[in-house]
């Protein structure tokens, strides 16, 4: 019963991820391969990535006898990417599931339905850990030898801490879960909360080099901080140098904490998973609206759909909480900003990289990608209404257009005033990120018709990591890398204003493919979903 | 009103629906009966624009559906034998949400959500949400949604499952209100009782093929529904 219930919890994984594909419409093999390519192309990105930063760590810290520390900073990576990559996921994946009153009618114990969503989730963890601890130790390896048996250990502290941060993320979405039960304005409390993490998470993402610098210099210092500040981690470090005393105090930081989650969850879980949320205070709608026109109803359709959906909103607007943060970084560091530019960075560089920072802030929200899949069931509304799929189409793009369209105006005219650019860069730096705007919710919905998912459990994870929104993201950031790779072998040799004039003009004419794309084929394909 | 004309749709190498021909005449409730699979569902599917079928025609008010799906659309209403809404709107929200694609203006619609709305005794929930709605209020909602534009065809799957009997009875009244007003009912059900009661034509369907089809006095002849129902189903074994 457990390992059918494994199963099903892992085939849901495995259709939110990928879409599931019908017996009668198998993918053809150009698509496998494509897909194929594009998975090798990303987990090769990511390891690469990650290996780099490890190399950096490792090339100080290894011989300066520093070993301890880099492990304990890989640790610290993994639990806390573990912990970030999952908390969104468990209140809607544990407790909100939608089949979770299916599961508690069967004969089943709760404990079953409950170890087998522990599962899926630490597979999940699984998922984010690998692509941190695999580079850590092959760099490791590049420096000094390793015994089968710090493999052995370091297996061992991985699992480890792979409970650890199931219990820290579950805890917090057990938290998520008893508040939105008490509280009627639930929604929005997520959303802040959740803003509140974000904020916090890309400060310290943003300050790295500040953390990297910190860990070069004060090294050993830091080091012996760890086993106060950082058990699990410090102990951790130990294991993974072979130090095999440090495997019940790490048994101890990580088993313990989970026993104890496990232990809420046995008797929470079903009261929890059975209750309904508080119900929102209803504002008075009670009336019949003015006729308004089928596009206009259908993006007060999108909106509402968006303000109701935290994970939604919060998962496809990282562009414009960046483009935020920056203008009022900018704002606020007028003067410190002029000196780093005029003394480190040539003028002839300041307007091409306020391009390329608004242009990745314009790339990264993708609300378009999943707009389509979370239609799910209720497709069958839009699918026999008198409206022309074009205006079905037009109403999935706009939403995430005009909801970045301000926060990269804002930018743009903060990056103007701010480091005096010329009329044409400050036209083209209004110009170009809105383009990219445009084409990035474009193709966000062309890569959603092609990897369409209505069967989803949990929209969460549709949202957070379907095929569509991957692959639309990855999309999306080549809009934004081909123009810049580009321009460095060019830099110097052609005039920034004449570059990003042209990449305007293909930009454009990139729109207007798509457009063309979405009103013919995109309408057919809409037509047959 | 609804004119199919050998319809086939397969999925892979299944037919699904087997060279189907049906007529249905302005006034006219019509019954599909059929098994589980039996290709009921594909039919309304695609008599609604929202299945793309490998051959055969489909008119609506002698508009092809393939040709002109929207007009078609527009002609008449749908509702699916699952009412999955939009859970996030309230129940004013949604209708007003179907008013708008339909182009109904405030005062129709404000008369007609209050009249339906009342007979269905949905009228006092409409400022929820739809998620919070029983499967019975959402197919309350579903129906109303489905009167706002006044169609001239309705096409119902399923359309009493999760009704209270009170409910059900209005939906029958409401259905016959519109066959008089000159429009036409076409729906699947597998309650033998209410289709031989409720029908001026039925169908039977099984596996894709249509087996009979005429009025409902035809159909049985002096047997009940469902002893010609079992009878054919026991011939086709």
């Amino acid at each position: 019963m457990n390992k059918s219930l494994f199963q099903i919890q892992f085939r849901s994984l495995w259709n939110t991820l990928f879409g599931k594909v019908s017996r009668t419409k198998k993918r053809r093999g150009i698509t496998k391969v494509l897909m194929g390519l594009l998975a090798i192309y990303v987990i090769v990105c990511i390891f690469l990535s990650s290996g780099f930063l490890f190399y950096e760590m490792a090339a100080f810290l290894v011989p300066a006898g520093l070993s301890l520390l880099y492990f304990s900073v890989a640790g610290l990576f993994s639990l806390l990417l573990c912990f970030i990559g999952t908390i969104f996921t468990v209140h809607s994946q544990l407790f909100r599931a939608k089949d979770n009153e299916f599961l508690l009618s069967l004969p089943i114990r709760p404990s079953s339905v409950l170890l087998s969503r522990l599962f899926l989730l630490m597979l999940m963890e699984v998922i984010l850990l690998l692509p941190i601890i695999l580079p850590a130790i092959f760099v490791y390896g590049a420096f000094a030898a390793i015994t089968p048996l710090q493999i052995l250990f370091l297996i061992a502290g991985c699992v480890l801490l792979l409970c650890l941060s199931t219990a820290l993320s579950t805890a917090c979405g057990w938290i998520t879960t008893v508040l939105s039960l008490r509280i009627r304005h639930h929604n929005f409390i997520t959303v802040v909360l959740t803003l509140l993490l974000f904020v916090g998470f890309y400060g310290a993402f943003f300050g790295l080099q500040n953390y990297f610098s910190d860990l070069l210099i004060h090294g050993h210092a830091i080091q012996s901080a760890l086993q106060i500040a950082l058990p699990p981690v410090y102990w951790f470090g130990q294991l993974c140098l072979g130090n095999a005393s440090a495997l019940f105090p790490l048994l101890l930081w990580c088993l313990l904490p989970f026993g104890g989650v496990c232990l809420l969850l046995a008797k929470t879980f079903w009261k929890l998973a059975l209750s309904s949320p508080a119900p929102s205070k209803q504002k008075s709608t009670a009336a019949a609206k003015d006729l308004r026109s089928p596009l206009q109803t259908l993006l007060f359709k999108e909106f509402k759909r968006f303000f109701t959906l935290p994970a939604y909103m919060l998962n496809t607007t990282v562009g414009c909480i960046f483009s935020l943060l920056f203008s009022a970084f900018l704002l606020l560091n007028q003067n410190a900003l002029e000196l780093m530019f005029q003394e480190a960075i040539p003028e002839t560089l300041i307007f091409p990289i306020c391009m390329g920072i608004l242009a990745f802030f314009s790339v990264l929200n993708n609300a378009s990608s999943v707009a389509l899949s979370l239609e799910g069931k209720s497709l069958w509304i839009l699918k026999s209404m008198p409206v022309p799929p074009p205006t079905v189409i037009l109403a999935k793009t706009l939403p995430s257009v005009v909801l970045n369209l301000p926060f990269l105006l804002l930018n743009s005219i903060v990056c103007w005033i701010t480091f005096s650019l010329s009329l044409p860069q400050g036209l083209l730096l209004l110009l170009i990120p809105q383009l990219l705007n445009v084409l990035s919710a474009l193709s966000g919905v062309v890569v959603n018709l092609h990897l369409p998912n209505f069967d989803w459990v949990n929209e969460t994870l549709l949202i957070k990591q379907s095929a569509s929104s991957i692959v639309a993201a990855l999309s999306a950031l080549g809009f934004l890398l081909i123009p810049g790779l580009l321009y460095l072998p060019l830099y110097g040799m052609i005039s920034a204003e004449l570059y990003f004039s042209v990449w305007a003009f293909l930009f454009l004419a990139a729109i207007l493919g798509f457009w063309h794309y979405l009103k013919t084929r995109g309408a057919q394909r809409f037509n047959h979903l | 009103m609804l004119r199919i004309e050998s319809l086939v749709k397969t999925y892979g190498a299944k037919i699904a629906v087997d060279h189907v021909s049906l007529h249905i005449r302005p006034g006219e409730i019509y019954g599909f009966i059929g098994h589980n699979g039996a290709g009921k569902t594909t039919t309304i599917k695609a008599c609604c624009g929202i299945l793309p079928f490998d051959s055969g025609e489909i008119y609506i008010d002698g508009v092809s559906i393939k040709e002109n799906p929207l007009e078609c659309n527009r002609k008449m209403a749908y509702i699916p034998d699952n009412p999955d809404l939009y859970e996030f709107l309230t129940g004013w929200g949604y209708l007003n949400f179907v008013a708008d694609i339909y182009g109904v203006s405030r005062q129709d619609r404000q008369e007609r959500i209050e009249k339906y709305g009342n007979m269905l005794d949905i009228y006092s929930s409409l400022s929820q949400t739809i998620g919070s709605y029983s499967h019975g209020m959402k197919q309350k909602v579903a129906i109303l949604s489905a009167l706002l534009h006044q169609p001239r065809l309705m096409i119902l799957d399923e359309p009493f499952v999760g009704l209270d009997p009170v409910a059900a009875h209005t939906v029958k009244s409401l259905m016959r209100e519109l066959c008089q007003e000159g429009g036409a009912i076409f729906f699947s059900t597998h309650v033998l009782e209410v289709a031989e009661k409720l029908c001026d034509q039925i169908a039977i369907i099984r596996q894709g093929k249509l087996l009979v089809s005429g009025t409902t006095q035809e159909v049985r002849g002096n047997s009940s529904l469902e002893e010609v129902f079992l009878e054919l189903e026991e011939q086709h074994e």
